[in-house]
């Protein structure tokens, strides 16, 4: 036998932040048939220890998981990395000493090589020199291999610890070649502001970041004091004068392109910016979050090397362990492999199981969602606007009154779980989908009328800040069940090669790339995985997948979030620059918002404003290209682009109008037939750049209908006397069963400092919809 | 949709068939002893029954059809008749829905019975298997007076024969009465008329209270149309037909011209021959049960049809069934189908307690009405699951009936003992209790079956009863913790 390729499982390995020196245990998460309603159990699974000392693994099965250790710090997720060879008889096989040993080679022959980077800052200011990097070069030793981030613009001396990864030393009894990867502790980093401008005043209760950290030069760069000031509407460079936050540079202002949601940083208070007419003055924080690239490489005695990557990231815990989102990372990168329609072929239980998988993953997010406060109901007599909601959102953007989304008086989460709950019951029955015409298409998500609104998933954003829908592929999927016969008496289960289950991985082989992407490697619990991720990005939790579709036609690079030529990577697209991307063949990448008509509810109005006189959207691009990329991956397609640049004002295409076309050909998502994001599409540090600087600033402004039940919002939830429910905001202080509504001024509330001095003691796990009893923190802070 | 394509005013000379247009039985006269507002009431409780009776008839009629030995192109052309059959089955949920709304702005007694007397159905209540006979008493009752003189060429003889077979037994009969159309247009006449019904007898303040669409309607409508005046295209997954949506109509009135036009409202979406319509949503349910005759005779409806029997019981004791009834004799088919009536009289009960709270909560907040409308919705789903499991199980333990083409049993839709709720609001939740329980009761013989190796039912039975079980737990523990704050002796369980 003999190796033609190598891979490395999983192509993607998430990585979680805390500082306890003991990573978490494996687990699984499993279903009890007799209650199935329930929530998922987390099981704990043989997890391997590794010897500080020889980087030798060894196995034990803790009797539980806990999520915390004693002294209240939260477990890193560390991920494992298995090499794997593709032999010339075609079968993808774990690499193992002794296969080594058998084209005579030893563990030695193997060396790894780590890239990550930290580009939040950079992808804010604009500045290259503000992206944090860290290379190993290639080891081939079972030391412990810091990742150490440097950036032109630290301090010298200084660089961020984005953790470490080692080779692990093989063994008889685990001879396979893996490589840990062990996240940062969830550290905020700063400015070293010694001899600098005078900074703000610090306000009582203000983070301090310590010596050790202040990594960050005022001097070399502008990431402190960046931001969106007075008298101006763009991102800016520091060049004003802070006390006062006035902008006092030229006129004209570069340009610098914002992210979406606008200003995901720290800044100096009042926080969140939307208190203070929008201004957003950076404190110059990072964190030490990261993704990059994992290469293995493998020295033969003859030839060229082979080689494998595979991608590494690390950002928050996963605070709810044993719920899934609705739409998940999975769902996105499984629409890449399959498609947005159904494969050929697939058995009437495949498609029944995924369609029964959404609607249990539906009930499971609906769980922690205050429907009441995120219906836009008033709340104790307060105006609605005052609470961080889709409607409000809706409402500020459009410049229209606010509406609930549903009827006030139905709007409680206790019941709208039990509808969803019943809904799941009787597709356990064999009733098929009556509801998917309620779903909400994704070329449909600006649609704010009544009609639109109510569709489903309700009341949660999307990653283009529309409503949330689902990926096609999903959608598909409960269309497809809604036509399906009952199920036949003597169906049995089968394996169809290249049909996921995302709990239950498909047959490893050297093709199936929905396998390889699921591939549960030994030691990694399940928040390593896709599944574990939210795909509503905006921005996202773990990852920015906005950020892939960024370079999808080769030689520009769009906006991740719109439809704007930000740069071009090759000279003969530079006329490109600046314009907005408005058709890919006969596919329209944008949308307008439409909203209720005063006049009758049967006819609906665009929703322009004096910004966006044309209501113009953009579609969130997962979604809106999955037909090209289907039918287009590798080939030429047709774009049409804006006639001039327009770099501040959104444009859609527009039949008729002049416009510029230019054939582009479409990337390759994956790697060969790897299920690995391909490089071309981002660098280390592109899917995390677009997350929040430090994340601990998301988990404070971005409201639970972004990723409800990864960001839980009402927790302890139960009845009242009149039926209602009850329960906790999961950032209160104090539990004291009665939600606190977050109008971000509240000190009920954990803020923003706290967060980032305490994280870790404040953040509370949710089991089974409550807080982690076993949660040595708990009753502190 | 429709296949006859344009149709053209005739000449009744011309007609292949003998036609009298037929007599309204409601007159604008009014027996003694009743005001005339009371016999709107009542006329309106008449509406009201009659929808409840049609609503629960095509319902029946929808889950008759299908059957898993069809081909898959035969699959989706029953499915496409469930689709029709369902909408039109939701629509009239709607009629009932606006019907109860009338009734509060004339100020009488919500309804949900349906004890409608002989003679005033268009025809006797009978839950049966699709088939042209009932696709054609479908369109004797809910059509338009004057709809002979629409009835295209194309229809064929057979079917015209069926219709007049029904609307001349309807002359005869003492069992079938005239279409639904013509007790509107009675209760129109009487509710047009400020002689008969002044305006100081109206309710407007109930407008609050009644059921509304936003309540109730559950996007069951047409998408508005967009800023360029043009309906958004029909959802479907690009591979089916669209699914046939229904256009629930829910009317609040709080004028006499808004319940006018609410009468209109249902009669229109009943038996307008509006046969040119180009979009789904305007086609009446006259239309649409013209339609499926027309298909279902080009298609051999039959072979397309369950098995299912006609008037399904539970009752197994021939002294108290009721004739014509068939009753359901399989002991785990029985069981399932008790389970379905449990169900049914928990859907009617919370129905009914909605109504009654919607006086006293408030609308800006979750309140307990809100609450108990997702539980008619989630008995809804019950519903549901439990008609397509019926309609897949053997009738009897005869051995011709284990089989594939053995006779089926199917959801029998069976009233409760009463319909009346306890005045006391305790009492009425201690209900639900007792209903849930017995529920739960129903369940655990079943899965104790399914333990001892026996066949219950289809393989998802056992898997729908778990969660059902665990549903159920969920609501009684909620019903206890509403039982503990009206009284707090009562909350037992945990």
């Amino acid at each position: 036998m003999t190796i033609v390729e190598l891979r490395i499982l999983p192509p993607l390995a998430i990585g979680r932040l805390g500082s306890s020196p003991e990573p978490l245990a494996n687990y699984t998460l499993e279903d009890d048939p007799e209650h199935p309603l329930d929530f998922r159990k987390i099981r704990a699974l043989e997890s391997f220890v590794v010897d500080p000392n020889t980087g030798e693994v060894s196995l034990q099965t803790p009797a539980s998981v806990s999520f915390k250790d004693a002294q209240g710090k939260i477990r890193p997720v560390a991920p494992f990395l298995e090499a794997f060879a593709v032999t010339d008889k075609g079968e993808l096989v774990p690499l193992t000493v002794p296969l080594l040993k058998s084209l005579g080679l030893e563990p030695a022959a193997i060396s790894w090589r780590v890239t990550v980077a930290n580009r939040k800052v950079a992808r804010r200011t604009g500045d290259e020199n503000d992206a944090v990097k860290a290379d190993t070069g290639w080891f081939s030793n079972h030391h412990v291999t810091h990742l150490r981030g440097h950036s032109p613009h630290f301090v010298s001396d200084k660089s961020i610890a984005f953790g470490s990864v080692r080779y692990i030393r093989p063994t008889q009894r685990f001879p396979e070649i893996r490589l840990r990867f062990t996240p940062a502790t969830g550290a905020i980093y700063g400015p070293h502001l010694t001899g600098t401008p005078a900074a703000p005043d610090p306000v009582p209760g203000q983070h301090h970041v310590p010596p050790e950290r202040a990594v960050y030069d005022p001097k070399k760069g502008t990431w402190f004091g960046f931001g969106v000031t007075k008298n101006s509407t763009r991102p800016q460079p520091n060049r004003f004068v802070l006390k006062g936050y006035e902008w006092v540079g030229d006129d004209d202002p570069p340009f610098v392109s914002e992210t979406l949601p606008p200003s995901l940083f720290s800044i100096y208070p009042p926080a969140p910016c939307w208190l203070n007419d929008n201004i957003a003055v950076s404190r110059g924080y990072l964190d030490d979050a990261c993704d990059g690239i994992v290469e293995v490489r493998l020295k033969l005695k003859t030839g060229k090397p082979l080689t494998a990557v595979a991608r590494i990231s690390s950002g928050p815990p996963m605070v709810v362990p044993d719920t899934l989102f609705v739409r998940t990372l999975a769902d996105d990168l499984d629409q890449v492999i399959h498609g947005p329609l159904l494969p050929e072929g697939e058995l009437d239980e495949q498609t029944r199981e995924r369609a029964l998988d959404i609607v249990r993953r539906a009930f499971e997010t609906v769980r922690f969602l205050n429907v009441a406060v995120m219906n836009g109901n008033p709340i104790h007599g307060r105006n609605p606007l005052d609470f961080d909601t889709m409607p409000a959102e809706e409402a500020f953007d459009v410049q229209r009154s606010l509406r609930p989304i549903v009827s006030e008086r139905t709007a409680d989460t206790l019941a709208i779980m039990a509808l969803h709950q019943q809904v799941y019951t009787a597709l356990q029955g064999g009733a098929a989908p009556w509801f998917a015409n309620l779903l909400r298409r994704p070329d449909q998500v600006g649609d704010f009328t009544d009609y639109g609104r109510r569709k489903m998933p309700a009341m949660m954003c999307g990653a283009d800040g529309g409503y949330l829908a689902l990926t096609w592929r999903q959608i598909r999927t409960l269309y497809a069940a809604a036509r399906l016969p009952f199920p036949s008496e003597s169906a049995e289960k089968h394996e169809v090669e290249g049909t996921s289950d995302v709990l239950r991985p498909g047959t490893l082989t050297p093709r199936n790339r929905s396998a390889q992407l699921h591939y549960a490697a030994a030691g990694n619990p399940l928040s390593t995985r896709p599944v574990s991720s939210v795909a509503n990005c905006t921005p996202g939790l773990e990852l920015d997948l906005r950020a892939v579709w960024r370079r999808i036609f080769q030689g520009i690079v769009l906006r991740e979030y719109d439809n704007l030529v930000v740069e071009v990577d090759e000279k003969s697209f530079e006329n490109l620059l600046g314009h907005r991307l408005l058709k890919v063949n006969d596919t329209v990448v944008t949308t307008q918002l439409q909203g209720p008509s005063p006049a009758s509810t049967s006819q609906s109005v665009l929703l322009a404003t004096g910004a966006n006189p044309d209501a113009i959207a953009p579609l969130e691009w997962s979604n809106c290209l999955a037909f090209i990329l289907r039918d287009f991956a590798g080939s030429k397609v047709t774009c049409t682009f804006s006639a001039e640049p327009s770099w501040d004002e959104p444009l859609q295409y527009v039949k008729g109008a002049t416009m510029l076309t230019q054939e582009l050909v479409v990337r390759e998502f994956f790697e060969g037939e790897t299920a690995m994001i391909s490089r071309d599409l981002a660098r280390p540090g592109e899917l995390t750049q677009g997350l929040c600087s430090p994340w601990q600033n998301d988990y404070r402004e971005c409201s639970c209908y972004y990723w409800a039940s990864a960001r839980p919002d009402f927790v302890n939830v139960e009845a009242q006397p009149d039926g209602t429910s009850a329960g906790d905001n999961w950032l209160q202080k104090k539990r004291t069963g009665e939600y606190v509504p977050d109008d971000y001024a509240d000190q009920r509330l954990v803020g923003y400092d706290d967060l980032f001095d305490h994280w870790e003691e404040l953040l509370k796990f949710q089991i089974a919809g409550r807080d982690d009893p076993d949660d040595p923190t708990q009753g502190s802070k | 949709m429709c296949p006859h394509g344009k149709l053209h005013h005739w000449n009744p000379a011309d007609s292949p068939i003998e036609f009298a247009p037929l007599q309204p039985r409601y007159t604008p006269d009014k027996p003694d002893g009743f005001t005339w507002r009371d016999w709107l009431i009542r006329g309106l409780h008449t509406a009201a029954e009659l929808e409840h009776l049609l609503m629960v008839q095509y319902l029946y009629a929808a889950y008759s059809v299908g059957g898993e030995q069809l081909s898959e192109s035969d699959q989706r052309f029953a499915g496409g008749w469930q689709d029709i059959l369902l909408a039109i089955a939701k629509e009239e949920m709607g009629h009932l829905l606006t019907v109860q709304n009338i009734l509060c702005f004339v100020g009488g007694p919500v309804r949900f019975d349906r004890d409608v007397e002989a003679g005033v159905a268009p025809f006797p209540f009978r839950l049966e298997p699709l088939s042209a006979d009932s696709i054609a008493r479908y369109i004797c009752g809910e059509m338009p007076e004057f709809a002979a003189t629409l009835l295209s060429p194309q229809v064929s003889a057979k079917d015209l024969e069926l219709i007049k077979k029904w609307i001349q037994e309807g002359k005869r009969s003492r069992h079938a009465g005239p279409p639904v159309g013509e007790l509107y247009k009675l209760l129109r006449a009487i509710l047009a008329n400020p002689e008969y019904v002044d305006d100081s007898e109206f309710r407007p303040e109930t407008y609050a209270f009644q059921a509304s669409w936003d309540d109730w309607g559950r996007g069951y409508r047409p998408p508005p149309a967009g800023p360029d005046g043009r309906r958004p295209p029909l959802p479907g997954d690009g591979k089916t037909p669209a699914m046939v949506l229904a256009e629930v109509l829910i009317d609040r009135v709080s004028t006499r011209t808004e319940a006018l036009a609410a009468l209109d409202h249902i009669s229109g979406q009943g038996e307008d021959p509006k046969l040119h319509a180009h979009e789904i949503y305007e086609e009446s349910h006259f239309v649409h049960f013209l339609d499926l005759l027309y298909e279902f005779d080009g298609a051999k409806g039959e072979s397309l049809v369950r098995n299912v029997p006609v008037d399904p019981t539970t009752e197994l004791d021939e002294r108290h069934r009721r004739p014509g009834t068939t009753p359901i004799t399989q002991v785990h088919s029985h069981r399932w189908a008790k389970l379905f009536n449990l169900r049914y009289r928990l859907l009617l009960a919370y129905l009914t307690h909605s109504f009654r709270h919607a006086r006293v909560a408030d609308a800006a907040a979750p309140n307990t009405r809100g609450l108990l409308m997702h539980r008619v919705f989630g008995e809804m789903y019950n519903i549901k699951t439990l008609s397509g499991l019926l309609v897949r199980m053997p009738l009897t333990h005869e051995p011709g009936d284990q089989g594939p083409k053995g006779r089926r049993a199917g959801p029998p839709f069976e009233l409760p003992y009463t319909l009346s709720a306890p005045l006391d609001e305790t009492d009425r939740w201690k209900q639900y209790r007792d209903v849930l329980s017995g529920a739960q009761q129903i369940c655990n013989e079943l899965l104790e079956s399914e333990g001892n190796g026996e066949r219950i039912g289809p393989r998802e039975g056992a898997a729908y009863l778990r969660a059902l079980l665990q549903l159920d737990q969920q609501t009684l523990v909620w019903i206890d913790g509403i039982l503990a704050g009206l009284h707090p002796s009562l909350g037992t369980r945990s």
